[in-house]
């Protein structure tokens, strides 16, 4: 054992040491700062700048960064005034074609959110087959472009290119929107916008507001986590219904079963009665050239004609332009002459044609579907619908700024890619707080 | 094995209680590196381990002997294995391997001073084959000094870095990616001043160590082309070995011709995993092989002194 005169030595042996430890150390600190950002730095640039150019770059420490499981780091860029000039951002994303990570810079300009490069990071291990030359084809793609990014959809070369044979004929080109007229148990009126181009549909988006204007709309609040269901989040399902829509161009192809769900569209487990219902609406309209304009002013003036012309105090209309009014209260708003049911367009114009035989509107169009896409018996499947879920990457579509060809014949590889610059949107827009 | 005790008749200080803490105190110039550069969770992890070292050997002590024994020892090889961890190590990682060296390396083997292997580099070992994802758990020295996340959920490591690219003054001081405690250079060499100048450690066998290794490393770059020797010094961790592993005077001698070819040992077999491999195998994978021959050193010091001792007999 040791004596108290020992013990005593080693105490203040042990406290003089871990001082005098601590203060080489600080010096050490301080003598090789300047070392130490001349080399960061020049790491950096020979890493960074083909990605974003910037002064100089600092790496940021966040807390958010542990919920983006793909996001390694995070690098802001500055001017020489020190001013931000944007963001590099090494993520990881899973190559399906061999379950390998792929590393990818991706730079993002501060101000405008346009993508400024992207590149395999330096201490890629190469793992993946996706090869420098298919990245180097989605910049040139996506490089200038608004982030997010989504791929195959609403490109008009290839919407024409894939539709052609899958189009319905008699379509005028425009905006089209239908919506419930009662709202649903929980408050939310449903809406679809179609946007038809030369004959195809090119754009769907189908959301619900609120009867109550303090509650957010559906898509919000699914990805706020306030309003659930089963499976994926309501606000991606919906986007992938969306998706598939646009790839078959019509709603019978949607092989909605009796119960209202379909088995064709993967990830999508809600009930699409309303969606197919009001897309038939919008196709309908289309046909009858009844656009969404017509429409919301159609609907302002059966509110209107129900509350004698007090319209306007009733505060129906939303910050979006919608009318926000359920006519559950009101039976007789809608009825025809002859007791049928209308809805908006033939309550306002008083056009009870038939627009609705798809059948016959398509030129042969039992022939010219692919054998693929048959489906409109109850649930009848003969095949899956292709519908790139991955694409969305957790953002609706109201959020795509972009939308880009992707490599010829390589949907999955163009998916693991855009996923990646997605990733990256997802982060910064937490970060930064956009959209806020 | 060593002897633990001097004989009672014998008036020294130099007792192993002595020894033990001379040993813990020169560690405190790596652990301040740690601290300084990694923060909180150096801090943590450096305690825990030499805190469960300690409590597992005391427990495993009083089981087996019904007896309390000095602690030091234990907080030194707790401590120890502490600084050759990667930083961002969570602790359940490092529990595992305090609890293998405390009780499968030290105590089944026979408590302290019996133990064939540093239970330390052992422990370490163990880690590093049971754990090989958690070698990457490296961090930039500086950084979220108070991020303690890393404790419980460890790290996705760090990349794009290179050795290379650090200029010799941060080699030095230790301001690269590294293990805790086998950074820096200066501070491994204030540790091994201390041992030697408190008598804790013979200087010749850390010179023997250090000399042989950079002969060889100067070979291996003349013929193989493998690594820089002065960056291989730096930053391989060979001077923790030379002052920490080394210096065990429970399974390394500490004295005589046996110790300096024990040292000469080692430095090949650094040298040697160096050009295969590198990381924490160049530190621990010798100074364990080291520890396991060190019966056949010592037989074989036997045998020879034995041999030549018949010769001087008969001779006259």
């Amino acid at each position: 054992m040791l004596n108290r005169k020992q013990l005593l030595r080693f105490t203040i042996e042990a406290v003089l040491l871990s001082a005098v430890s601590v203060i080489v150390m600080l010096l050490g600190i301080f003598a090789t700062n300047s070392s130490e950002y001349e080399r960061v730095q020049n790491s950096y640039m020979a890493n960074f700048s083909n990605v974003l150019d910037a002064d100089s770059y600092d790496r940021i420490q966040s807390n958010l960064m542990e919920g983006y499981s793909g996001v390694n780091a995070v690098y802001e860029g500055v001017d020489a005034n020190g001013t931000p000039v944007g963001f590099v951002v090494e993520v990881q994303v899973t190559d399906h074609a061999n379950g390998q990570p792929l590393n990818l810079l991706v730079g993002v300009d501060y101000n405008t959110a346009q993508l400024t490069g992207l590149m395999r990071a330096p201490d890629d291990l190469h793992l993946s087959t996706i090869t420098d030359e298919q990245i180097a084809v989605i910049l040139g793609q996506t490089y200038g472009h608004q982030i997010p990014v989504a791929y195959g959809v609403q490109n008009e070369d290839q919407a024409s290119d894939s539709t052609e044979q899958l189009r319905l004929e008699g379509l005028n080109d425009g905006v089209y929107y239908a919506q419930t007229l009662s709202a649903d148990r929980t408050g939310y009126i449903d809406y679809v916008e179609m946007s038809i181009e030369n004959g195809v549909i090119t754009m769907v988006q189908w959301d619900a507001f609120n009867t109550d204007m303090n509650i957010k709309n559906r898509r919000e609040s699914s990805l706020d986590g306030v309003y659930e269901v089963s499976g994926l989040n309501w606000a991606s399902q919906s986007y992938i219904l969306c998706h598939a829509l646009i790839d078959v161009q019509n709603p019978d192809l949607l092989a909605m079963k009796s119960d209202g769900t379909t088995d064709i569209v993967d990830g999508v487990t809600v009930n699409i009665r309303t969606f197919v219902n009001l897309c038939v609406e919008c196709i309908e309209n289309s046909r009858a050239q009844f656009d969404k304009e017509m429409y919301i002013a159609g609907l302002q003036e059966i509110v209107d004609g129900l509350f004698e012309g007090d319209f306007e105090s009733l505060g129906v209309v939303n910050d979006d332009g919608f009318v926000v009014f359920s006519f559950d209260g009101y039976p007789g708003a809608f009825m025809g002459p002859d007791g049928s049911q209308m809805n908006v367009r033939q309550r306002i114009t008083g056009d009870m044609a038939d627009y609705s035989d798809f059948d016959s509107a398509s030129a042969d169009a039992g022939e010219e579907l692919t054998g693929d896409y048959r489906g409109n018996e109850d649930g009848v499947r003969t095949g899956d619908i292709s519908v790139d879920a991955d694409s969305i990457d957790g953002l609706p579509m109201s959020e795509i700024k972009t939308y880009i060809e992707g490599l010829e014949g390589q949907l999955q590889v163009t998916s693991d890619i855009v996923t990646a610059i997605n990733t990256v949107y997802r982060f910064l827009k937490d970060y930064l707080n956009w959209m806020a | 094995m060593n002897m633990k005790h001097s004989a009672p008749f014998i008036h020294t200080e130099m007792n192993d209680s002595y020894i033990s803490i001379v040993h813990l105190i020169s560690l405190i110039p790596v652990m301040a590196v740690a601290v300084v550069y990694y923060g909180v969770r150096a801090a943590i992890l450096i305690l825990f381990c030499a805190g469960v070292f300690a409590a597992s050997d005391d427990i495993c002590t009083r089981v087996r002997d019904h007896r309390h024994d000095s602690y030091l020892s234990s907080l030194f090889y707790g401590s120890a294995f502490a600084l050759l961890l990667p930083p961002d190590t969570p602790l359940y990682i490092a529990l595992a391997g305090v609890l293998f060296g405390s009780i499968v390396i030290r105590q089944l083997s026979g408590g302290r001073g019996s133990a064939l292997i540093n239970p330390a580099a052992a422990a370490r070992l163990f880690i590093r084959i049971v754990f090989p994802d958690n070698e990457c758990a490296l961090s930039f020295p500086g950084q979220s000094r108070t991020y303690i996340r890393s404790l419980l959920i460890g790290s996705r490591g760090i990349a794009g870095f290179d050795i290379n690219d650090y200029y010799p003054s941060e080699l030095i001081t230790g301001r690269y990616p590294s293990f805790l405690g086998t950074a820096c250079a200066f501070m491994m060499l204030a540790g091994l001043i201390y041992l030697i100048a408190k008598k804790a450690y013979k200087f010749y066998i850390p010179l023997a160590y250090i000399a042989m290794t950079v002969m060889l490393s100067l070979i291996a770059d003349a013929y193989l082309d493998t690594s820089n020797t002065k960056m291989f010094l730096l930053t391989s961790g060979v001077l923790f070995t030379s002052a920490y592993l080394l210096s065990d005077d429970e399974t390394v001698r500490q004295y005589g011709v046996v110790s300096i070819v024990q040292a000469f040992f080692c430095a090949v077999l650094t040298v040697l995993v160096s050009v295969k491999t590198s990381g924490i195998d160049v530190i621990v994978v010798p100074v364990v092989v080291t520890g396991v021959m060190t019966g056949v050193f010592d037989y074989a010091e036997r045998v020879i002194r034995s041999t030549w001792e018949e010769k001087l007999h008969v001779k006259p």
